[in-house]
């Protein structure tokens, strides 16, 4: 690693300044790319004033929240999880059909998490017991997603086109939901974004203040020293992996929710679960740090839909790039002294 | 020794021992434990007793079985045959919790620590508080700093273990040990680590925790350390218990021949050295490592002709880097390094190699050896480029071949074939196949880090003739080692290493353990202690 | 003094004859394979349909006549040309996902070329913009590889992230700038010209020259791979990058090229999508082609040979589903399970613990 990396260490305030400069050149991009009169300043900040764009930020976010929180997990196990769009996908194809047949969305979040499971269960056995490659499996899967979620659509729902699950209400608070700004952006959300907000202190208090988060996290540092004070490894890393499957595969029931028409389409997660396992990493594998990473993504996703909607006359592929390319930025600037689970990745062997 | 006493609740324990404690009680028995791994024999039909509250070493040279006795004893291994008793009881130990709950502890050669969490985190792993499932951290660290205080461990109990120095790391394996009820302690090579300074306090506390009642199994390799610390001695050799003695009545001469099984020839056989230009120089380097700390700092040093120059160092002082930015590896920030007088600072790792700049990494197989590759391929790793090996980009198998065999047969490295993979071989082998490469063009230098790290007696001979005989050839050799007792033996010119510079170089004739010891810790060499060099022997 | 010298060394052997490979290459595919259609066969009489019916129809379906099979035969090109660059990836030890992106972008930049200038002549422009593809396909794959090396970027995330962009990239050059006049269901591009299209190898059939291509390339990396510098250098890094550096290699620059090298021959397969098959660029031509690839490395071991025959398994496989969905009306999802199959077959073979057990089984575990 040259000279970037370390130019790019050694100052905290060189990485703002570049970022800054990053977003500048990105929105001049996009300026010039614009064939309206309305410049895509006014767009953004127009936008970026709206309690409408937080709540659609937070909205897109919640997905991504719940994958990371899962990933994060199996990360703090020592098990590299990148198979989380395959559950984002299967979690949410599941969810969206149990919904749909089960008459309710709470149908859907339960055989989402179930598939979810599944689906780790899958990633364990291949990881854990037979010590495949933790990268190669994950691979695996997400083929596997993709195209039995895109085949099984179609089988499922080629007469009868797509229709609108039933999805979770919105819900109102006496008098939070109707204060001026904060009410709209804030209180009208539905439960699961709730619940996916709340699962973020109860996720930090269960890693950081028990025996439970103790144990997983020293699995991940350094599994034999844990295996040495009487610590089932293999246990406690599928564990890991199946609560991780679980949380991931709600998140694909979170994604219906956040289409706006509770339905499903084909590679409906179009990437997000790599964006939620980058996360992740650039938050520094902790709840709070993965909180913030998918909040900026929710926010580059928001902000796309809503400056297409604006009239700002740039291509729409352009705008649909925006996610991604934050995410490469942010690849680039703050991976590199990211230090995850000293064991992540490496399967255990327990001698003999 | 201490008396024998009983002990109350000297150390508030995790709970109290359904039994008590008389003199001279045997604590622990083996009886002819057998433990095989493939193709191995670690432990033949091996019987011991152990007493309550007497230091027990378990001596032997690497590869002898003593480990894998302890770990049998402590539950990571499962034995083939034979029975544990502890207290006089049959002790059915599967797992290391069942060990613990008879009392036995275990510190391990590399430690079980998870340096990103606390000190108090590491101690109570695994355990459950009383209010499980969440952590009472308070209640242990009331318990925790007791044990702290009295081993002289001063730093907060909520640093993260990575902070720590090694001694002092060991303690907390020491009291996470004690924490949980061990009242017989095995201890696995715990002064490889240590500066001497460092090993005269861990050898305080062992006496210390003995006079307590705490029996103490030390595995060692080291003939000096065991007489110094131990009561009685158990020699293993070859996964055999060849003798028990008491510590009083031997001497290292016994105990040496004991290890190795035949009279030894404690000494090294070294001509006289005939020192001339410096090949190799260093001139007030400054390196950063990739942590971007300054590792080597303004560092000087001179590798001369036909001299086998020791660097002595605790782990961590910058050899690392120092290796790194000789072979190119890394570079430098500021000052030179000069082959011959030429500035080669700038120079690619290939072209040093290929000019003679040879060296054996510090870790044989992640940095020397490609495991999944053969013998000859790893034999050619640094060569494979070049005629006769390739012509045009495309690899000439036959030469390879016999080269690959010629080599094989002039260092004596025994294997069926050299297509054989690397990750086939045992240590000995492998750091041959390493030292092979490095030395078969005869390199003008070598720089080799802990060269015997892990070897028996008859490996780590091999390497140490190979490495006088290219000194004689002319060759500038730079020992970068832990062994102390090996940087004494072999050197020429011993210098010491701390921070990043060099604290002193001397001739090998003019100093001594306890001042290299001292340098090592970071004194300076105008209170350094003098006096004449000490009778120099060396056996692994 | 000398140590115990009981064994004498084995006099020197002649070198191993290169070409046969070793057993378990193409044995482990073949067996996966096998309990893949197996496995199949057991879920087909489960669900109530006749295993032999349906594999028949499926083969009548890939290979049954002249046409079927070179229709299977030119989707597999694509295949194999993203296979050999995935296995070539491997073996310096990087997983490149990102075959799709630049399968697209050497896509794009073959129409850019061929679909303009028309002044040029036929065979010329024809190599050019195949040239034009494979240097952007590479280009395409350098960006994570860069990435990787300069900021420690995973390079797994940034290739597909770049998937993405490009398929939104094409999507937007093809409703844009390269757009064909007129209107058309989906956004096309304009045509390449004339000249510039593959000759067919056999007339009348889909058949064209980029299977000459992909094979020629099959033989180029197994050849680099096995018996020149270059290849053992790959091997060695990806093996173990800390112990080549140390030796002397270049440990960056091998990665960066065998990447490099990975994404033109991508770019190859977007080159031969365009100027030999559909003759204009379509938004999203070849969704899955990159991703497939990789479970057709998978299956194949990375080993090149085999990876052609691994190609030619996954293309019959597809062209075979639609006549077995005709014929013997099954589910062509089916088809897809058997794919997954062969690959969770492959996967836990090859797996660590598997191996541990053959060696355990035979006693070969000995250290010298």
């Amino acid at each position: 690693m040259v000279n970037i990396s370390q130019f790019l260490r050694r100052s905290g305030t060189r990485n703002a300044i570049i970022i800054i400069l990053a977003i500048l050149i990105i929105g001049v991009i996009l300026q010039v790319a614009n064939e309206s009169t309305r410049t895509i300043l006014d767009g953004i900040l127009s936008i970026l004033l709206t309690p409408e764009f937080v709540k659609a930020a937070l909205i897109a976010a919640t997905p991504l929240l719940l994958a990371a929180l899962g990933g994060l997990i199996s990360e703090l196990s020592g098990v590299l999880n990148m198979a989380l769009e395959s559950m984002m996908l299967i979690g949410a194809f599941v969810a969206y059909t149990a919904a749909d047949h089960g008459g309710n969305p709470w149908a859907g979040l339960l055989a989402a998490a179930i598939a979810g499971m599944l689906i780790g269960l899958v990633h364990a056995i291949f990881t854990i017991y037979l010590r495949c490659s933790q990268v190669v499996v994950a691979v695996a899967l997400n083929l596997f997603a993709l195209a039995s979620t895109a085949l099984s659509f179609r089988i499922l729902y080629i007469q009868t086109g797509f229709v609108s699950a039933p999805g979770f209400e919105a819900l109102r608070f006496p008098v939070l939901s109707d204060l001026p700004y904060f009410g709209i952006a804030f209180f009208q959300h539905n439960i699961l974004i709730y619940l996916s907000l709340l699962l973020i202190p109860v996720m930090w208090f269960v890693l950081y203040k028990t025996s439970w988060g103790l144990t997983l996290r020293s699995v991940g540092e350094h599994p034999m020293a844990a295996s040495t004070v009487g610590i089932n490894v293999t246990r406690v890393r599928y564990i890991a992996v199946l609560l991780s499957g679980a949380i991931a595969g709600m998140s694909g029931s979170a994604l219906v929710s956040a289409s706006g028409i509770n339905a499903f389409q084909e590679n409906l997660s179009a990437g997000r679960g790599f964006i939620a396992f980058a996360a992740v990493i650039f938050g520094r594998y902790n709840p709070i740090g993965a909180f913030l990473g998918t909040i900026l993504f929710g926010l580059g996703d928001a902000l796309q839909i809503r400056l297409q909607a604006y009239g700002v006359d740039v291509p729409y592929q352009l705008l649909l790039m925006l996610p991604y390319v934050i995410t490469m930025i942010a690849l680039i600037f703050f991976m590199r002294n990211a230090r995850g689970p000293a064991a992540s990745g490496t399967p255990f062997n327990e001698e003999e | 020794m201490g008396e024998n006493s009983i002990t109350t609740n000297q150390y508030s324990m995790q709970r109290d021992l359904p039994f008590s404690i008389t003199d001279r009680d045997v604590v622990l028995e083996l009886k002819n434990i057998v433990k095989k791994f493939p193709g191995i024999i670690a432990n033949d039909h091996v019987s011991l007793k152990i007493y309550t509250g007497e230091v027990h070493a378990l001596l032997g040279e690497n590869g002898a079985g003593k480990s894998t006795l302890m770990k049998v004893v402590y539950g990571l291994y499962h034995k083939d045959e034979g029975e544990i008793l502890v207290r006089n009881e049959t002790a059915n130990i599967r797992v290391p919790q069942d060990a613990m709950a008879l009392g036995i502890g275990m510190v391990h050669q590399h430690f079980m620590l998870i340096p990103n969490i606390s000190v108090i985190e590491n101690v109570i792993l695994g355990l459950k508080s009383q209010h499980y499932p969440l952590l009472d951290l308070d209640q242990a660290m009331k318990r925790v700093q007791v044990f702290a205080n009295d081993f002289g461990l001063n730093v907060p109990l909520n640093t993260k273990v990575g902070k720590l120095t090694v001694g002092q790391q060991q303690k907390v394996e020491i009291i996470k040990a004690l924490y949980r009820g061990a009242r017989i302690l095995i201890l696995d090579e715990p002064t490889a680590v240590l500066i001497p300074q460092e090993i005269e306090e861990l050898f305080k506390l062992i006496h210390k925790l003995r006079d307590d009642g705490v029996t103490i199994i030390f595995i060692s390799h080291k003939l000096k350390e065991v007489l110094r610390v131990s009561d009685r001695v158990t020699v293993m050799r070859r996964g055999n218990l060849i003798k028990t003695v008491d510590t009083p009545n031997t001497t290292t001469l016994d105990l040496a021949e004991l290890m190795v099984g035949k009279t030894v020839d404690l000494t090294i056989a070294k001509g006289p050295c005939k020192s001339g230009e410096a090949h190799l120089q260093i001139k007030d380097a400054y390196a950063r490592d990739d942590q971007d700390v300054m590792k080597i700092n303004n560092f000087t040093l001179d590798l001369k002709a036909g001299e086998i120059h020791g660097l002595a160092g605790v782990d961590g002082n910058g050899q690392q880097t120092l290796t790194q930015i000789i072979m190119g590896l890394r570079p430098l920030e500021k000052g030179q390094i000069l082959y011959h007088g030429k500035d080669i600072s700038k120079v690619r790792t290939f072209e040093r190699i290929q000019n003679g700049i040879e060296h054996i990494p510090e870790n044989r197989q992640t940095e020397g050896l490609i495991m999944g590759m053969s013998i000859t391929d790893n034999l050619l790793l640094e060569n494979f480029e070049v005629p006769p090996y390739a012509k045009r980009g495309m690899r000439q198998f036959k030469i390879m071949q016999e080269h690959a065999v010629e080599l094989m047969q002039k260092f004596a490295l025994r294997a069926p074939e050299p297509g054989l993979l690397a990750k086939k071989l045992s240590g000995g082998n492998q750091q041959k196949v390493i030292l092979a490469r490095s030395l078969w063009c005869n390199p003008t230098v070598l720089i080799a880090m802990q060269p015997t790290r892990g070897l028996d007696v008859g490996a780590a001979s091999f390497i140490h003739r190979q490495i006088v005989e290219a000194r004689d050839k002319g060759c500038a050799v730079l020992i970068i080692s832990s062994e102390l007792d090996e940087i004494m033996a072999l050197s020429d010119v011993i210098s010491v290493i701390y921070e990043g510079h060099i604290a002193e170089t001397r001739k090998a004739k003019e100093t001594n353990l306890n001042r290299i010891g001292f340098l090592m810790a970071g004194g300076r060499p105008e209170e350094a202690p003098v006096g004449p060099a000490e009778e120099i022997t060396f056996l692994t | 003094m000398s140590e115990d010298t009981n064994e004498k060394l084995v006099p020197p052997v002649k070198p191993k004859a290169r070409f046969n490979l070793p057993l378990a290459s193409i044995g482990l595919p073949l067996l996966s394979i096998v309990i893949a259609i197996l496995i199949g066969a057991v879920i087909m009489v489960l669900m109530g349909y006749d295993p032999i019916n349906a594999y028949s129809a499926l083969w009548q379906g890939s290979f049954g006549n002249l046409v079927q099979s070179s229709e299977t035969i030119k989707t597999a090109v694509p295949l194999l040309l993203c296979g050999l660059g995935i296995a070539f990836a491997f073996q310096s030890g990087a997983f490149n996902i990102g075959a799709v992106g630049q399968m697209y972008a050497g896509a794009l930049a073959a129409i850019i070329v061929a679909g303009q200038f028309p002044q040029i002549p036929g065979p010329l422009h024809m190599i050019l913009a195949t040239l034009a593809a494979f240097v952007a396909g590479g280009l395409w794959a350098l960006v994570p590889a860069l990435l990787k090396i300069y900021s420690g970027s995973n390079e797994i995330i940034s290739t597909i992230l770049l998937n993405y962009i490009g398929i939104y990239l094409v999507d937007y050059m093809v409703s844009g700038p390269i757009k064909i006049g007129g209107h058309s269901d989906a956004p096309t591009s304009f045509p390449v010209v004339a000249d510039t299209m593959y000759p067919k190898l056999i007339p009348h059939t889909a058949l064209h020259i980029g299977l000459v291509i992909a094979l020629t390339a099959m033989v180029i990396v197994f050849f680099i791979m096995h018996y020149t510098t270059a290849g053992q250098k790959v091997r060695i890094v990806g093996l173990n990058r800390v112990a080549a550096s140390h030796a002397g290699i270049r440990a960056n620059q091998v990665f960066l090229l065998a990447f490099f090298f990975s994404g033109t021959l991508a770019g190859l397969a977007g080159a031969c999508e365009i100027l030999g098959y559909q003759t204009r660029l379509i938004s999203g031509f070849a969704p899955t082609t990159g991703y497939d690839a990789i479970a057709v490395a998978l299956l194949a071991g990375f080993e090149p040979f085999v990876v052609g025959l691994s190609a030619l398994f996954f293309a019959g496989l597809q062209t075979g589903a639609v006549a077995m969905e005709a014929i013997a009306k099954l589910p062509a999802q089916l088809v897809d399970l058997v794919r997954v199959l062969a690959i969770l077959a492959v996967l836990a073979a090859s797996s660590p613990r598997i191996l541990e057990i053959a060696r355990r089984l035979q006693g070969e575990d000995r250290k010298w």
